[in-house]
């Protein structure tokens, strides 16, 4: 009951935004000293990336011949040849094969090999281990191990065809034969990668979805084909792209073992830039064809990763 | 322990520090073995091309370890092999050229803008007069020192030939070698190996064919500017015929150097087209091989003729050297004619000084019949005189897709026009 005398009360007065202005400054020097730590990276990344790439192109426009301290400027002169270079077009031909060729079997080869190999166990263990020893090796080594594996005399296989009484084969005379070895190395060494995305895809998946799919009378291929592949189209997409990628800048196992012959037949354009650039001293050339693989591998990158958002968004 | 945000910063600060200054390290211009590339210490740095297990390695290696005794100077031998070449270039391109370095043939062509003239030398009059096309610009200079003469031919396996009843002797025309090509791939024997992994060593059978089949004007046109096809033709034809004939080795693809020289050493071929230095290669495999050489037959009703110049064992000066005179007395001691003769013979090679006497051991009836008798024509390397400098990788690569039947002998010839209009244009 009042007694007709106003009582104020005094109330605590408070400020509707929080932000001590201490706190900002402080926030604000930790983050312009956290954008320091990117110095060294940024540096690296300049230095080893696109001061290179930067001079490549500058390099394009030359004919230089890789050694001598001049560089005659040329204009797209090497860039319009690369359009009549039979040679560049096989070895361009070459590259998507390589380059799609094994990504498609590391595809099917990885996916068959996670569905048999997920879950636990010593023996999948193993096996899982196995699988992926090979990613570690170095292409160099692996290129002259199957040259060792493959030469005509004194390799294994034919020393081995001839303990069975059968003729010699010259596996790396022909062009056909030697491209199908390499696309089988290659597939072979980095099958492991698309394995552990596929695994680790897997993985995520709820064990519920399947039981819920049971109940609804599925079984075996069936929930593979509607459950497991959709589920895991983020894990292909990013399988996709790290093996198509790999595949597109072949050139350690195709230098070791047959230096890009018989002939021209067997050159990606990795090698090709190699041989160019060395061996017919057209450095400016050899710089044009890299700015085209790098276009080339940009194109599908882009491709690839846009596909990916996409896939991230409906998933 | 709990790091204060100042000390924490400073910690991420030095760790960034550290790790480019670790990366920026890699970027020295230091020699791969220690020291600096360009000779700025006490230490000549010396780039060689040949393979730390020839038997030119081991010659040359006791040689440097008397020079280091007598004088005190030291030298730093980097030996490579398969990639002396491609290393060479990515040196020079980075003006990191070293005090001496092995110019394989190339002294005039290719590297004499960066070599010192080395006409004052006092060894420089004993140079081999065949060696003066190769090595020896208009004015007379020159710029590399020859260690070896070097003399390529027709490289045969006696026992071979013996089998099927032929004297090498008789091997005077392309009929009598295609005759006994037959009878020894009859045999079941390859008549010709040829290293196709190499890509270098079937570039040989071109320049050696090529060199007799184009005639003085169309050499004159090709040195000018215009690419002669006709004759180009006319020698991938020949190696056409060959490799319908079964001539070459079955593994030709995955064959290296090395095979060609275990071929020749266990008679599991009768001929190859190299330098003379394959043979010593051989009698390191086998001593007791029945090996030789001889010269080519000529097409065109010409002279039977060798092919040779500036070897692989020629060294020059770097203009850019710290250690221009130490390296000049080097080159003056491996021309002092017990050096000479040693590094000849290690390469299997004729000298590339006059008046050093050289034992050939068993290559000696090769050497004094077609080489230090005089008698014998030596052509020039076709690629090194008459095409434009790079066009070899392409000589190659036209005659292996021949042997590999990946090209017709059109699109293989019209590769070579188009490849050498290219590189002319570079020069």
């Amino acid at each position: 009951m009042s007694n007709g005398t106003l009582t104020r009360t005094a109330t605590p007065v408070t400020r509707s935004t929080g932000a001590d202005p201490r706190r900002k400054r402080r926030s604000g020097r930790r983050g312009a000293s956290m954008n320091l730590m990117y110095l060294p990276a940024v540096a690296l990344l300049g230095l080893f990336v696109f001061v290179p790439l930067v001079q490549g192109v500058e390099l394009a426009f030359s004919n230089w011949n890789g050694y001598s301290p001049d560089k005659t400027f040329v204009g797209f002169a090497n860039f319009a040849q690369l359009f009549t270079d039979t040679t560049f077009h096989t070895a361009l031909l070459n590259t998507l094969l390589f380059g799609f060729g094994c990504t498609a079997l590391q595809q099917i080869l990885g996916f068959g090999l996670a569905l048999v190999l997920d879950g636990t166990g010593k023996a999948r263990s193993v096996a899982r281990s196995a699988i992926y020893l090979p990613v570690l090796v170095s292409p160099v080594v692996m290129g002259m191990m199957y040259y060792l594996l493959f030469q005509y005399d004194r390799g294994a296989l034919n020393d081995i065809m001839i303990g069975l009484g059968l003729d010699r084969v010259a596996w790396l005379s022909s062009g056909t034969s030697a491209l199908a070895i390499i696309i089988i190395i290659n597939t072979l060494q980095f099958v492991g990668i698309s394995m552990i995305i596929y695994l680790a895809g897997l993985q995520g998946i709820s064990p519920e979805i399947y039981e819920a799919a049971a109940l609804d009378g599925a079984s075996g291929w069936r929930m593979v084909r509607s459950i497991t592949m959709p589920l895991l189209k983020p894990a292909f997409v990013s399988s996709l792209i790290i093996n198509l990628i790999g595949g597109l800048k072949l050139y350690d196992v195709i230098q070791v073992l047959t230096g890009g012959g018989p002939g021209y037949s067997t050159n990606s354009v990795s090698t090709l830039i190699g041989r160019t650039y060395f061996g017919q001293q057209a450095a400016g050339y050899a710089s044009a064809m890299g700015i085209a693989l790098l276009i080339l591998i940009a194109i599908f990158s882009i491709f690839l990763v846009r596909r990916m958002d996409r896939s991230g968004k409906d998933a | 322990m709990k790091l204060t945000p100042v000390a924490r910063r400073a910690t991420m600060i030095t760790i960034g520090a550290l790790t480019l200054s670790l990366a920026v390290t890699g970027c020295s211009r230091g020699d791969a073995t220690g020291g600096d590339a360009t000779g700025g210490d006490d230490t000549m740095q010396f780039f060689l091309n040949m393979g730390s297990d020839t038997p030119d390695y081991v010659a040359f290696s006791e040689i440097v370890d008397e020079f280091e005794a007598e004088t005190g100077y030291k030298i730093q031998v980097t030996a490579e092999a398969s990639t002396f070449e491609n290393n060479m270039k990515v040196r020079l391109a980075a003006d990191n050229v070293p005090d001496l370095f092995s110019t394989h043939g190339w002294s005039l062509l290719r590297y004499s803008e960066f070599l010192e003239p080395l006409d004052d030398q006092a060894w420089s009059e004993d140079v081999n007069p065949a060696l003066d096309s190769a090595m020896r610009d208009d004015e007379g200079e020159i710029y590399a020192f020859p260690g070896e003469t070097n003399v390529a031919g027709i490289l045969y396996n006696g026992d071979v030939l013996e089998s099927i009843g032929v004297d090498p002797a008789s091997l005077t025309t392309w009929d009598a070698f295609n005759s006994a090509a037959e009878k020894v791939v009859a045999t079941g024997t390859p008549a010709i190996f040829a290293a196709g992994k190499d890509q270098g060593p079937i570039g040989h059978v071109a320049d050696h064919l090529a060199v007799d089949l184009y005639d003085d004007d169309q050499k004159q046109e090709t040195i000018d500017g215009t690419f002669v096809a006709e004759p180009m033709s006319e020698m991938l034809t020949v190696v056409q015929e060959w490799t319908d004939k079964g001539y070459f080795n079955k593994d030709y693809s995955s064959a290296s150097q090395d095979d060609m020289a275990r071929a020749l050493a266990d008679g599991t071929t009768a001929f190859e087209f190299q330098g003379t230095a394959l043979l010593t290669q051989a009698l390191a495999y086998n001593p007791d091989a029945n090996v030789g050489f001889l010269p080519l037959p000529s097409a065109t009703g010409g002279e039977n003729y060798l092919v040779g110049g500036e070897g692989n064992n020629s060294f020059g000066v770097s203009k850019t050297s710290a250690h221009k005179e130490e390296a000049k007395e080097f080159l003056a001691f491996l021309a002092e004619p017990d050096n000479a003769a040693k590094l000849a013979e290690a390469a299997g090679s004729a000298p590339g000084l006059i008046g050093v006497d050289v034992d050939f051991g068993v290559l000696a009836p090769s050497y004094e019949k077609y080489v230090t008798s005089g008698t014998t024509p030596i052509a020039p390397y076709f690629d090194r005189v008459y095409l434009p400098n790079g066009a070899w990788d392409t000589l190659v690569a036209v005659t292996d897709s021949i042997v590999t039947s990946q090209s017709s002998v059109e699109a293989a010839t019209a590769q070579m026009a188009r490849q050498y209009d290219t590189l002319y244009g570079q020069q």
